[in-house]
C-alpha cells in the first residue's frame, strides 16, 4: 500500500513539474489582469477572436461608416483593405482622386521613410534632393507640384488614415540619406552612394512618431490605425536566409510600433488603433499561404477583412457573423492544407520511415536516460532514484520488444 | 494586390526553371551582391531546405564543439531542449558539472533578459541588488549565497562555449530600485505601491544582450557565445490585450534588439558570437509544431531542431544532410496528425461549402478595381498628355465597360454550352 502511495505521489510531481503553470499560479502576483494563451480548444472556440486576438485593440463602438473619409495606403497589404473597403461603399482616397501617387502606388510604399516621404512632401514641401520614387516597373515619380498640392488635400480632408507598414529593409541614398520607395534601377545604381541596411527600432519608431505628430499638427481631427502586412519578404538583400531576415523586419516594425502605442495609451481605441492583421493571418490559420508561400489565400484575406469590418465599421457584418466566417474559413483552411498534401503511396513509406526512425530515437533516449540514472543524479533522493530506474528500464524494455516485434513484421527494415 | 502566378514554377518558355529563377531573371531593380529568396513551396521539399533557407548565413564555417568543449547552457525553457540534448551525446554540459547553482535551475521558465545579465552581473563583478529578486519556479527565493556565486563564477570562467536562450520581454520590476524580477513577484511579498509591470524596451534588451556580451569578452575573452530565441509563447500576458498579439510583441523586442545587436558584431558573427534560428525553423518549417496546450512544440518538432543544432554546431555527429532527412520526415508525420486531428463533420463541410458560395458570390459583385488600374497604367505609358483627363477618364470607363460586356459574352456563351451538354444525352 505504501509503495502504491509513493508511485502515485511520484507521478503526481512529475505532473506538476511537466504542467509547471498551474502550480505556480498559487505563488506569484498576478495582476489585475491577466490574459492567457489560448489552448487547442480555445482555438476553435467563438471567443477566440475575441479573447485572444483583438481584446485590447478594438474600439468600444465602430468608428467607421460610409461618410467617413479614409485614406488608406502603405504596403501592398493596404490594396486589400482598399479593395474591401471601396467593394462595401465606404469613401476611400484612392476613388477620391485615383492620380497620386498614394493611391497609384499605394502599394509600393512599403517602408516606414517612404510612407512618411509622402505626409512630409504633402504638409511641409519637403522633396528629396535625388529621385527616390520608382514604382513597379522602375518608372519614376516625379515631384510634380500639381499632384502635391492634390495629395495634400486629400489628406487634409481624411477623417480616418489607414497605414499598412511592410518592411525594414531598405535601399538608401548615403550622401543625402534619403529612402528609396522600392529599390535602386539598375540604370541608375551607383555603388558610391547607394547602400542597403535594415532599418533599427529606434529609426522606425521615430518615423511611426513623425507621421503620427504631422497628422495631429494638420489634420487634428483624423483618426489614425496602423497595421502590419503579414506578407513576408520576397528575397533579402542580407547574406542570411530570407527566412531569418523577414522575422527580423517584421519584428523591427512590430517591436517599434508597439513601443509608440504603448506611448500614446489615451489615444489608443479613441483616435489611435491597432488591427492585428499579422497577427490574425499568422495564428488563425494552419497554413495560409498560397503556392509561392508568401501570399495569403483569398478566402483568407476575405476573413481578415471581415474580421476588419466587424470591429471598425458600423452597418457591416456583426462579430458573430466574422467569427461564423472565420470558424468556418479555417475549417477550410485545414481542408485545403490536408488536399494539397494528399499522399501517394510514396508519401506513406516516408512516414512509416519517419514513424519507425522515431521509435528508435525514442528507444535510445530512453536507453541514455536510464544509463544516467544509473551514473546517478546528485538532487535526485535515494528511493526516487530507484524508481525512475525502474520505471525507464521497464519502458526500455517495453520499447525493445515493440522494436522487435515490428522487425519481425518488416524484415527489410533496416 | 498580386495573385500567385498561374504557371507558377515554370518559366514561359515552358522548361522547368524553379519559381526563384523566374523571378531572377525579370529584374529591373538593382539586386545588390546577396540576394537570398523566400522559399516557394515546392522548395521546402528539398534536401538542402535548411542550409539554403533557413541557416545560410548564420552556420560557422566549421562545426567546432567536441565532447571536450566546457557548455554553458541556461536561460529560458528551451534552454532545458538544448541541456537534455546535448547532454544524451555525452557533451560537457554546466547543469551536469554543478548542478545546484542558480543557472542550472532558472531555466525550467520563461526568463528574461535581465535575469541572465543578473547571473553575469553577480557571478563575474559581484553585483548584488538591493532586494531579493529571485524566485525559483514555485516561488522560492533564492539568495545570494557567497558558495553559489564562487561556484558560477568557476562555471563562466571555465566555458568554452556560452549557449544562451532569450525568452520574453514582459517583465514585474521593483520600482524603488529598478531591479527586475527572474519571474514575478511572490504573492506573499507583492507591494502594490512598488511591484509593477512592465514591457522591456527594444533599447534596453539590446544593451542587456551587449553587457552580457562584454561581461563574457572581459573575463573569458576566449569563449564562444551563441544566442537563440525560445519559440514557446507566453502562458499569459499581464496586458489588457489579447495574448496572441502580446507574445507576437514580446519575441519581436527580442528578436528585433538581437538582429541589431548581432549586425553591429560583424566581425565576430560566425567565429566566436553565434545566432541559432530556433523560433524560425519551429514556426515555419513545420505546418503545425504546437502540441495539444499550443504552447509546447511536439517531441519529435525539437528533435528535428536539436539535430539541425548537432549538424551546424557538433563536431563528428550527424551532418545536414541527416538533418533535412528528418525535417522532410516529421513534416510528413506532422501532416499526418493534422489529418488524424482534424475531421470534418457532414454540417461542418455543408457549412463550408455554403460560405464559399457566398464568398464567390461576394467577389462576383466586386469593382473591377485591378483591371481599372492596369489600365490606367496603360494609358500613362502611352504618354497620354494630362490636359484631357475627362476624355481620358472616359476612355478608361469605356475599356473598362468594353471588359465587362465581353465578360458577361463569355459566361453566357459557357451556359448556353452547358445547357446543350445537358440537353444532349
Amino acid at each position: 500500500m505504501n509503495r502504491v502511495r509513493q508511485r502515485l505521489e511520484a507521478m503526481v510531481r512529475a505532473i506538476k513539474k511537466k504542467e509547471g503553470a498551474p502550480s505556480a499560479k498559487r505563488h506569484f502576483h498576478r495582476g489585475d489582469v491577466i490574459n492567457y494563451y489560448p489552448d487547442r480548444d480555445q482555438l476553435k472556440s467563438d471567443d477566440f477572436l475575441g479573447q485572444f486576438l483583438l481584446k485590447g485593440w478594438v474600439p468600444e463602438e465602430p468608428v467607421l461608416n460610409k461618410g467617413v473619409k479614409i485614406t488608406a495606403f502603405g504596403s501592398c497589404f493596404a490594396a486589400n483593405i482598399t479593395r474591401h473597403l471601396s467593394s462595401i461603399g465606404f469613401d476611400l482616397s484612392s476613388d477620391r482622386d485615383s492620380g497620386i501617387y498614394i493611391s497609384r502606388m499605394g502599394d509600393a510604399m512599403v517602408n516606414t521613410p517612404s510612407i512618411l516621404g509622402q505626409f512630409e512632401w504633402a504638409f511641409e514641401n519637403k522633396d528629396p534632393a535625388e529621385h527616390l520614387w520608382y514604382g513597379k516597373e522602375t518608372e519614376r515619380y516625379r515631384y510634380d507640384d500639381e499632384v502635391r498640392q492634390r495629395t495634400r488635400k486629400v489628406f487634409l480632408d481624411t477623417e480616418f488614415f489607414i497605414i499598412t507598414l511592410g518592411l525594414s529593409e531598405v535601399w538608401y541614398d548615403a550622401r543625402t540619406g534619403g529612402t528609396f520607395w522600392r529599390g535602386v534601377p539598375e540604370h541608375a545604381f551607383d555603388p558610391d552612394r547607394h547602400k542597403f541596411r535594415v532599418l533599427s527600432v529606434a529609426e522606425t519608431k521615430a518615423d511611426i512618431a513623425r507621421m503620427h505628430a504631422l497628422i495631429r499638427q494638420f489634420v487634428p481631427q483624423a483618426k489614425l490605425l496602423f497595421t502590419v502586412s503579414p506578407i513576408p519578404l520576397a528575397a533579402t538583400f542580407r547574406n542570411v536566409s530570407c527566412i531569418t531576415a523577414n522575422t527580423v523586419s517584421k519584428a523591427v516594425i512590430r517591436s517599434a510600433l508597439d513601443e509608440f502605442l504603448r506611448e500614446h495609451e489615451d489615444e489608443i481605441n479613441k483616435t489611435l488603433f491597432y488591427f492585428p492583421s499579422m497577427e490574425l493571418v499568422q495564428f488563425g490559420f494552419t497554413d495560409p499561404w498560397g503556392n509561392d508561400w508568401r501570399h495569403p489565400e483569398n478566402y483568407i484575406l476575405d476573413t481578415v477583412m471581415k474580421v476588419f469590418e466587424a470591429a471598425y465599421c458600423s452597418g457591416g457584418c456583426s462579430m458573430e457573423e466574422a467569427i461564423q466566417t472565420f470558424n468556418l474559413f479555417r475549417e477550410k483552411n485545414l481542408v485545403m492544407v490536408l488536399q494539397k498534401l494528399k499522399r501517394g503511396p510514396e508519401n506513406r513509406e516516408l512516414i512509416n520511415t519517419a514513424n519507425r526512425a522515431r521509435r528508435q530515437a525514442e528507444a535510445a533516449r530512453q536507453k541514455a536516460k536510464a544509463r544516467q540514472s544509473r551514473v546517478g543524479d546528485a538532487d535526485e533522493g535515494p528511493e526516487q532514484k530507484a524508481a525512475s530506474g525502474a520505471r525507464a528500464a521497464k519502458k526500455a524494455r517495453r520499447q525493445k520488444k515493440r522494436l522487435d516485434m515490428e522487425r519481425a513484421r518488416d524484415p527489410d527494415a533496416d | 494586390m498580386r495573385q500567385p502566378r498561374k504557371n507558377f514554377g515554370l518559366s514561359e518558355d515552358g522548361d522547368d526553371t524553379p519559381y526563384s529563377e523566374v523571378r531572377k531573371k525579370k529584374r529591373s531593380f538593382h539586386r545588390g551582391d546577396t540576394v537570398n529568396y523566400n522559399p516557394a513551396r515546392e522548395e521546402f521539399a528539398s534536401s538542402t531546405f535548411l542550409q539554403d533557407y533557413l541557416l545560410k548565413g548564420w552556420m560557422p564555417a566549421a562545426p567546432f564543439v567536441t565532447r571536450e568543449t566546457k557548455i554553458t547552457a541556461f536561460g529560458s525553457c528551451f534552454a532545458t531542449n538544448i541541456t537534455k540534448h546535448l547532454l544524451g551525446l555525452g557533451y560537457d554540459l554546466a547543469s551536469k558539472r554543478e548542478p545546484n547553482i542558480y543557472i542550472s535551475s532558472i531555466s525550467d521558465g520563461m526568463v528574461n533578459t535581465a535575469a541572465i545579465l543578473g547571473q553575469f552581473e553577480w557571478a563575474l563583478e559581484d553585483k548584488k541588488q538591493p532586494v531579493n529578486l529571485w524566485h525559483g519556479f514555485k516561488a522560492e527565493g533564492f539568495g545570494y549565497d557567497e558558495d553559489i556565486r564562487v561556484r558560477t563564477r568557476d562555471v563562466f570562467l571555465t566555458t568554452e562555449f556560452f549557449i544562451i536562450t532569450l525568452g520574453l520581454s514582459e517583465v514585474w520590476y521593483d520600482e524603488q530600485t529598478g531591479g527586475t524580477f527572474w519571474r514575478a513577484v511572490p504573492e506573499e511579498s507583492f507591494d502594490a505601491a512598488r511591484h509593477k509591470f512592465r514591457v522591456q524596451t527594444m533599447a534596453e534588451t539590446k544593451a542587456h544582450l551587449a553587457e552580457i556580451h562584454r561581461l563574457i569578452r572581459k573575463h573569458v575573452p576566449n569563449a564562444k557565445v551563441l544566442f537563440t530565441v525560445s519559440p514557446i509563447p507566453l502562458a499569459a500576458t499581464f496586458r489588457p490585450v489579447g495574448c496572441l498579439s502580446a507574445n507576437a510583441v514580446s519575441k519581436a523586442i527580442i528578436r528585433a534588439a538581437l538582429d541589431e545587436f548581432v549586425r553591429e558584431q560583424p566581425e565576430e558573427l560566425n567565429r566566436k558570437l553565434f545566432y541559432f534560428p530556433s523560433m524560425e525553423i519551429f514556426q515555419l518549417a513545420f505546418t503545425d509544431p504546437w502540441s495539444s496546450d499550443i504552447r509546447h512544440p511536439h517531441g519529435y518538432v525539437i528533435e528535428t531542431i536539436m539535430q539541425t543544432f548537432e549538424a551546424a554546431y557538433c563536431e563528428g555527429e550527424r551532418t545536414l544532410e541527416d538533418a533535412n532527412r528528418m525535417l522532410q520526415l516529421y513534416r510528413a508525420m506532422n501532416l499526418q496528425q493534422i489529418e488524424k486531428g482534424a475531421p470534418l463533420s457532414a454540417a461542418d463541410a455543408e457549412a463550408l461549402r455554403e460560405a464559399e458560395r457566398a464568398r464567390k458570390e461576394n467577389m462576383r459583385s466586386r469593382p473591377p478595381i485591378e483591371v481599372r488600374s492596369k489600365l490606367d497604367k496603360r494609358e500613362r505609358d502611352r504618354g497620354s498628355d494630362e490636359a484631357n483627363e475627362a476624355e481620358r477618364e472616359a476612355r478608361i470607363e469605356r475599356r473598362v465597360a468594353l471588359r465587362q460586356a465581353r465578360k458577361e459574352l463569355r459566361k453566357e456563351a459557357k451556359a448556353r454550352e452547358r445547357s446543350r451538354n445537358e440537353g444532349s444525352p
